[in-house]
């Protein structure tokens, strides 16, 4: 058994001191927003941390106080923090919730941030390393199913993780018993994570039990769990605690520092209690001191580097799909930090698109296979990335993106922003999207728009005339997370070798933008119309071009369009030119979709005369029946309509 | 090129998807120009498709599915060497054929131009192949070295076609079926081409056509503006707007015709009612009882207009669109084709196949 020292006694009063001082300043509106304390849950903090070294990593949640406290003792940064300021340890951005500093971070959506844990923790192990990662949840926090993508796959993988559950007996404001079947140490042992339970307001057997569970993550390379029950004598946030006084007052009686403060001398106690207090009024104090406040970074419709070397496909005669195999597989080659994970990735199998056939071969280790956890292997990847890996992700139907909505847009887009200069998340993660092959209602969808409005992640789509080396190692330039949008059609259809400024026929022309951006047309001067499009639509736009030149003499540019979001909005007006006839064609459904971003923005920056016509998927379920799902998605008689309209020659 | 490709032709104008029937020939087998193919399906009609260039053909549609016209239907290959099918992947990288309007395609064919004459273009317009017609000198009506035709002696019953190739194409056929007179010589607008065997004069040979003894003039123009002018001149010039009337077509004792009116074949044109100047009733198309048409207005082909239906002056009502009885079509309003009118379209409106209006512009 391990003796508590003075030292942690302190640690255990100054976060009580911390937090009781934040009730009370927050009741007398000294600060905004919200809080979560950690009040009767201090010696979970101080008995982990005890038992990590520096190079080790915390994932925390939104009631991280405790746990930063004790990982750092950087009172100052977290009031400043708490109270919005720039000189905040998240620059104010991230507040009570949200904040990092070396190696600690946390953040406020349940669950979210575990796969993250792994993900930190897989990265260290895969360089050397024997650093581990911490993960700490609440036993609330058991009611979200990513909590379980997160058990297997930390088991699988495997990484070095420990779990921590505080079992602080209620979720938000409901007893456990309510929220909660079966015993809690039962789930991370189904997944084969060895278990302890402890006592988690007892400070001695917490700091042995820590101790000894990070020890063998640290030794064995895999997860463990530990258990620590404990109890929360605060409200959830800042007065919402409806528990009858019988209930806490038993609960008080089980209070970590009451419990400790026999093991040392009265007077020790009561010098640690002072020296307590005194930290916790200096760091406030510092709140007297008033600083300028500071601006999140924000994403504008414009490029912030625009380039204008070609980056059209040159290479030997190919489909998409060996191009796209080839420049992962460059990338493999070049940057030994790129990893390729997704589910049936490896060889034989090779993706279900074939995408990635021969890589797990050729990079072994590299390329790994991962369980049917969409969620979950975007998190981990987040983690690696954090952990300096730059992994590439294949969601294997875009169809089920809608599962890494909350990834992308609570975390990996967050990151370096919410933690206010944070090295970023250099993420990409392939969804495979599109119809015309009859796959049905889910697994035909072009799903894209859902990411058009996260700040912070840039939506890329790809397609059969750029070279895609070229554009991941532009793409891999831009901070953040990436959404790589190809084409299920695409896969099959050749690449258009540009040759001497001629792609598939037509003149092409490359506009600067910070990703590639090409006109295509079919003769020089003035065109009658401009489509804009991107990624599977590109074949179609240009069919219409042709159709419209050899029936009618029209004269349509088409604008591919790499970068969907934030919208490319110089590069766009450079491309139309002086013509206002503009189409937009897009895959998705209409409602809501790209066309009505790139429309709006085109109208805000250009004013009237703009005539606008959009082409899209019609606002329904994509039947599997050929002729149900050719109903449904964007055809050639419908963009020489919308063409036609715009020229009004109907 | 190892191989060529044959494209799903463009059979009309509204059907951009084809069906695929059946296949006439089996892959690899040696075919010639004028083999039969494929039966290809439209919405209206089946057709044949031939080849027209000898090969090795394998086809790249199976029987049953659709393909967008100018997709590859078939490839054919040189020698009958099933390997080659690996090109196939970069089929469509072989899409830089040169696209040729169908406008220059014409153009081409009359004055004997190919894709050579042409080269480093990637799309040929009719304006590409005007201007090298123009530098070449070939056109006797188009450019500063233009060579007006001979002026012929004009007879009573002789009529001039004043204006675009399609219209005037029409009414030189009701004219050759026995619609009232003869078509006597062409003056075709801006940029037009040869009509037939007819004499090509230009609008410089005016009084000398009227000291020829010509009288009558069809002026058809496209577009309610410039028929309207046409008229006006014709005025001007003390000719008369003769109107063409198709012998197949069925105009009522009681209907009234205006002048530089034209009535396809087949069309129907009921008692009372009236047509006004300039305007065209095309083939198969119906006027009912007691309606009346506008100016410089174009009933299109198969469309049909109920008893007392009003079109306002410049109005179009598409191929084989319907108006109900009593309706009443605005000024320069278009009812697109196919549609139907059962309420009344407001001037300048468009009224589309979903019976919504829209106004263009």
């Amino acid at each position: 058994m391990t003796t508590p020292t003075l030292d942690h006694y302190r640690q255990l009063c100054t976060i009580r001191r911390f937090e009781q001082r934040l009730l009370d300043d927050f009741a007398k509106a000294r600060f905004r927003g919200t809080t979560h304390t950690s009040l009767g849950q201090e010696a979970v903090a101080v008995g982990v941390m005890a038992a990590l070294r520096p190079a080790d990593r915390v994932v925390s949640n939104h009631r991280c106080h405790g746990h930063y406290i004790a990982r750092t003792g950087d009172l100052a940064g977290l009031v400043a923090e708490i109270a919005g300021r720039p000189d905040g340890i998240s620059q104010g951005i991230g507040g009570s919730q949200h904040i990092q500093k070396s190696g600690f971070c946390s953040s406020g959506v349940l669950g979210g941030m575990v796969p993250h844990g792994i993900g930190l923790a897989a990265a260290a192990r895969a360089q050397g390393s024997d650093a581990i990662a911490v993960c700490f949840l609440g036993d609330g926090m058991l009611g979200e199913g990513i909590v379980y993508e997160a058990f297997n796959l930390a088991a699988l993988w495997p990484a070095p993780v420990l779990f921590v559950i505080e079992a602080n007996g209620v979720a938000q404001s409901t007893p456990i018993a309510r929220s909660l079947a079966g015993r809690i140490a039962d789930r991370p042992a189904a997944f084969g994570i060895p278990t302890e339970s402890v006592d988690g307001n007892d400070l001695a057997r917490m700091l042995t039990m820590a101790d000894r569970l990070a020890s063998h993550v640290r030794a064995s390379g895999r997860p463990a769990c530990l258990v620590a029950n404990t109890t929360r004598l605060g409200p959830h946030s800042k007065g919402d605690d409806d528990r009858d006084e019988a209930e806490l007052a038993q609960a008080r009686r089980r209070d970590p520092l009451v419990l400790a403060r026999p093991l040392f001398s009265e007077a020790d106690a009561a010098q640690a209690e002072t020296q307590a207090a005194d930290l916790v009024d200096q760091a406030f104090a510092l709140l007297e001191q008033s600083v300028p406040p500071a601006a999140p970074p924000v994403d504008e419709d414009q490029d912030p580097a625009p380039r204008n070397d070609a980056t059209w496909y040159g290479g030997p005669p190919s489909n998409f799909l060996a191009h796209l195999r080839d420049a992962l597989g460059a990338l493999l080659e070049s940057d030994p930090a790129v990893l390729l994970l997704g589910e049936d990735v490896e060889d034989p199998y090779g993706g279900a698109f074939k995408v990635t056939r021969g890589l797990s071969t050729r990079f072994p280790g590299r390329v790994r296979s991962t369980p049917i956890s969409e969620a979950g292997i975007v998190g981990l990847a987040g983690g690696m990335a954090a952990g300096g890996f730059k992994p590439v992700v294949e969601i294997m139907f875009g169809d089920f993106s809608s599962l890494i909505v909350d990834q992308m847009l609570n975390h990996l887009g967050k990151f370096d922003r919410m933690y206010g200069g944070c090295p970023s998340c250099p993420v990409v993660v392939r969804v495979p999207m599109g119809g015309y092959r009859g796959y049905g209602p889910t697994h035909s969808q072009s799903l894209e728009k859902l990411f058009l409005g996260i700040p912070g992640l840039t939506l890329v789509a790809c397609d059969n005339l750029h070279d895609q080396v070229r554009l991941w190692r532009r793409m891999l330039d831009l901070s953040g997370p990436k959404l790589y949008v190809e084409n299920k059609a695409l896969y099959g259809t050749a690449m258009m070798p540009a040759i001497d400024g001629r792609i598939g026929g037509f003149l092409a022309r490359s506009v600067p933008s910070s990703l590639p951006l090409t006109a295509l047309a079919l003769t020089e001067g003035e065109a009658d119309a401009v489509l804009l499009t991107y990624g599977g639509m590109v074949p179609l736009a240009l069919q219409a071009a042709r159709h419209l030149f050899e029936a009618e003499e029209l004269r349509l540019r088409v604008v591919v369009v790499t970068q969907l979001a934030p919208v490319p909005l110089d590069g766009l007006v450079d491309a139309l030119g002086a013509c206002r006839r503009v189409v937009t064609l897009e895959e998705g459904t209409r409602r809501g979709g790209w066309g009505a971003e790139i429309a709006a923005a085109l109208v805000e920056r250009l004013g009237g005369g703009l005539r606008l016509a959009r082409v899209a998927a019609r606002d329904a379920v994509i039947p599997a029946a050929a002729q149900g799902e050719a109903w449904a998605l964007p055809s050639l008689e419908r963009c020489v309509a919308a063409v036609m309209e715009v020229i009004d020659a109907v | 090129m190892p191989f060529e490709v044959l494209r799903a032709p463009h059979v009309n104008v509204n059907d951009l998807t084809l069906k695929l029937v059946r296949w006439a020939v089996a892959p690899w087998q040696p075919i010639k120009a004028g083999t039969l193919l494929c039966e290809l399906e439209t919405t209206k009609a089946a057709v044949e498709f031939t080849a027209d260039r000898a090969g090795f053909v394998l086809p790249a549609v199976q029987a049953g599915q659709s393909v967008r016209v100018g997709e590859p239907l078939a490839y054919v290959f040189p020698t009958a060497d099933p390997r080659q099918a690996a090109e196939l992947t970069v089929a469509s990288a072989e899409e830089g054929d040169v696209v040729v309007s169908r406008k220059a395609r014409d153009l081409m064919a009359r004055f004997g131009l190919s894709h050579a004459d042409f080269p480093r273009h990637t799309a040929i317009g009719s304006d590409t192949v005007l201007a090298m017609i123009r530098e070449r000198g070939l056109h006797p009506l188009d450019g500063p070295a233009l060579t007006p035709g001979v002026v012929p002696d004009f007879g009573p019953d002789d009529i001039v076609l004043w204006g675009e190739t399609n219209l005037a194409t029409l009414a030189w056929d009701a004219l050759q079926a026995g619609g009232g007179g003869r078509a006597a010589a062409y003056l075709p607008d801006q940029g037009g081409g040869a009509l037939f065997d007819l004499p090509m004069l230009t609008v410089g040979q005016w009084d000398e056509m009227k000291r020829a003894g010509l009288r009558k003039v069809f002026a058809c123009s496209a577009g309610r503006a410039a028929r309207a002018a046409q008229l006006a001149e014709l005025a001007r010039l003390g000719l008369e707007a003769a109107t063409v009337v198709h012998p197949s077509a069925v105009v009522s004792a009681a209907a009234r015709l205006g002048a530089g009116c034209f009535v396809g074949a087949g069309a129907k044109i009921g008692p009372l009612a009236e047509i006004g100047d300039g305007t065209s009733v095309l083939a198969g198309a119906s006027v009912a009882h007691h309606s009346r048409v506008g100016c410089h207005c174009a009933i299109s082909d198969g469309a049909h207009l109920g008893g007392n239906v009003t079109v306002g002056d410049g109005a179009v009502v598409g191929i084989c669109a319907a108006v109900n009885k009593r309706v009443t079509i605005g000024d320069g309003a278009l009812v697109v084709s196919g549609a139907a009118a059962f309420d009344d379209v407001p001037a300048g409106t468009v009224l589309r196949h979903d019976g919504s209006l829209a106004r263009p512009g």
